[in-house]
């Protein structure tokens, strides 16, 4: 997804600390929107509820808004109480204690893809998206936030709070998946192991 | 290379986080298995497929999310506060070595600490067009950073205002500048970026420049650093005049900038203007021009008239010299750092050597320069 440039992030979050700066406040908001409801989306399944947790973290954004200078990389800082506000939300709902993401069932919201000329066609898109929804939780959150969000592995790292040779190995694997799914093999025949973590 | 390790490489180039060893492995492997190339461009592609995103989604959630706000009572603050609460000179002590920003490629960001005052109003929705606009303004004595939504930085000069609206970025990158900005452009050829400056349009085609063009000054200038720039003159003509590094446009601001006038030729028509070179000054290059960005005021035999003007913007005073001959006095030397009254003091040092005499006084904002106890050789202090 399109991202705003991070120096441009930085200055509107001066904007909003210092001046209350409601214009920036809604750059930030429809900047972030997309990724975020899309990523919450993903471990909450209901549809309003993911829109109340964005709002809620958005919320928490204009009170805190003081000290929001001092954020060093806020896109992360959303995804991670993105993240964190999700989880509490499905303990709330499920009474469960677990904060592994793996043990809740995750879905990915699916959005239409740029027709492009290209290699792919529609048909394969979508059996890619199939397969995507299909990666255990972990796996399918750290190809979202590396290759749709544009998150670097550390960071992407620090949202899901796994290591960053655990999200290196994770793309992997959504990769390898996807080639072998839609006949991209390597090698004669490699056998995939299906459900490998 | 067994088949589990393939695929991290593969990842990390797609990811971006393949280093130099990484890059050369998976090629190695490339040639060791050629069928991997139609895998590795598919994946590519399907890696740069973007999925689609709907802006209204965003604006509908955002209205939601303010009406959600609202009906809980959480404080939006002040609306439009158009006054920092924190009010600095502009000779404030540098916090950060800007001494590189000349040399730095595209996509530098200049951040500002609260250090300088200015004044901002924004969400100016004008009821015709209904699209919020962005208006950055400094009063003299104070200047500014901001970053447009690309991610290029500009830094205003005193008593200057920039404009831009929510249309930026969309097919080009359109800015409107009255005064002085230095500007560091985000490299990117499919979207221009235009600054209109009163009857003159510049087209950035490279990087770091700054553009001078205040409303009551005889000349407007434009100064490259690094890049290239266009400008042209719409009103005039169509011919476009491509500046190189170290150059700077010149333009007479005083002959008619319209093409009125059936009988003029096309020469009469043009306004006065040159090329010239970059003031650089001293063994470390600084350029004369973009001095102000560091808080430098350079001047080379400048009269005391330009003086007092360029002094007026970067202290927020305003001058009254009780002889006007006075004004014909020159000057050579640069401010960086200095106050008021030590800038004052050091030109009212040098004019004294060459018997020019004057004293001054400090009333508030204005600085009264008299000059009539001339004629008195020797200066007792008091």
């Amino acid at each position: 997804m399109p991202t705003i440039a991070s120096s441009r992030i930085q200055y509107l979050q001066t904007r909003i600390s210092r001046f209350d700066d409601q214009l920036a406040y809604k750059e930030l908001f429809t900047g972030f929107y997309p990724s975020l409801i899309q990523f919450v989306s993903g471990i909450i399944k209901s549809r309003q509820s993911a829109e109340e947790i964005v709002s809620d973290l958005f919320m928490k954004i204009w009170e805190k808004r003081k000290t929001l200078e001092e954020i060093h990389n806020l896109r992360v800082y959303c995804f991670v109480s993105a993240r964190h506000l999700s989880i509490n939300q499905l303990e709330k709902q499920k009474k469960q204690h677990h904060s592994d993401i793996d043990n809740y069932k995750t879905r990915l919201i699916h959005t239409a893809p740029n027709p492009e000329e290209c290699m792919i066609s529609a048909e394969m898109m979508r059996r890619i998206q199939e397969i995507v929804e299909k990666l255990p939780p972990r796996c399918k959150l750290s190809f979202k936030l590396v290759k749709e969000y544009g998150f670097k592995y550390r960071e992407a790292a620090e949202i899901l709070q796994v290591s960053e040779k655990t999200v290196e190995n994770q793309l992997a694997i959504a990769l390898r998946k996807i080639s072998a799914a839609v006949h991209f093999d390597i090698g004669r025949s490699i056998p995939v192991i299906a459900g490998l973590h | 290379m067994d088949n589990d390790h393939i695929w991290n490489l593969i990842a990390k180039k797609l990811a971006g986080e393949a280093s130099a060893g990484d890059l050369k492995e998976l090629e190695s492997a490339l040639r060791m298995d050629p069928d991997l190339h139609y895998s590795l461009e598919a994946l590519h592609d399907m890696w740069k497929k973007k999925s689609q995103q709907e802006p209204e989604q965003s604006e509908i959630a955002f209205q939601k999310h303010m009406e959600r706000m609202h009906s809980i009572g959480v404080d939006m603050g002040s609306k439009e506060k158009s006054l920092s609460p924190d009010v600095y000179p502009y000779s404030t002590p540098r916090f950060m070595n800007w001494k590189s920003l000349a040399y730095i490629v595209a996509g530098f960001f200049l951040i500002t600490v609260g250090f300088y005052f200015f004044s901002i109003r924004n969400a100016l929705v004008t009821p015709a067009s209904q699209k919020p606009v962005w208006e950055v303004e400094t009063k003299n004595g104070s200047k500014t950073n901001l970053v447009l939504p690309d991610g290029s930085s500009v830094c205003l000069n005193a008593g200057s205002r920039l404009s831009y609206d929510s249309t930026y970025g969309s097919k080009i990158r359109e800015v409107t500048l009255s005064g002085e900005a230095y500007f560091d452009v985000v490299k990117n050829p499919g979207k221009p970026f235009i600054i209109h400056a009163g009857k003159i349009n510049i087209k950035v085609l490279g990087t770091v420049f700054d553009v001078k063009s205040y409303p009551g000054e005889k000349t407007m200038e434009a100064s490259l650093i690094k890049g290239s720039i266009e400008v042209t003159i719409p009103s005039v003509s169509s011919k476009k005049i491509i500046l190189r590094p170290n150059q700077k446009l010149v333009i007479d601001k005083s002959e008619p900038l319209s093409s009125s006038g059936v009988n003029k030729t096309a020469m009469m028509q043009m306004p006065v203007m040159s090329i010239q070179h970059l003031n650089r000054i001293g063994s470390d290059s600084i350029i004369a021009e973009t001095g102000w960005v560091q808080n430098r005021l350079y001047f080379n035999d400048m009269s005391l008239r330009e003086l007092l003007k360029n002094m007026e913007r970067k202290y927020g005073v305003s001058f009254q010299v009780n002889d006007s001959s006075l004004y014909s006095i020159h000057f050579t030397g640069s401010f960086k750092d200095e106050s008021l009254t030590q800038a004052l003091d050091a030109l009212r040092l040098t004019a004294a050597m060459s018997t020019e005499d004057f004293k001054y006084e400090l009333k508030g904002n204005q600085v009264f320069i008299d000059n009539s106890s001339k004629g008195v050789q020797s200066i007792q202090p008091k």
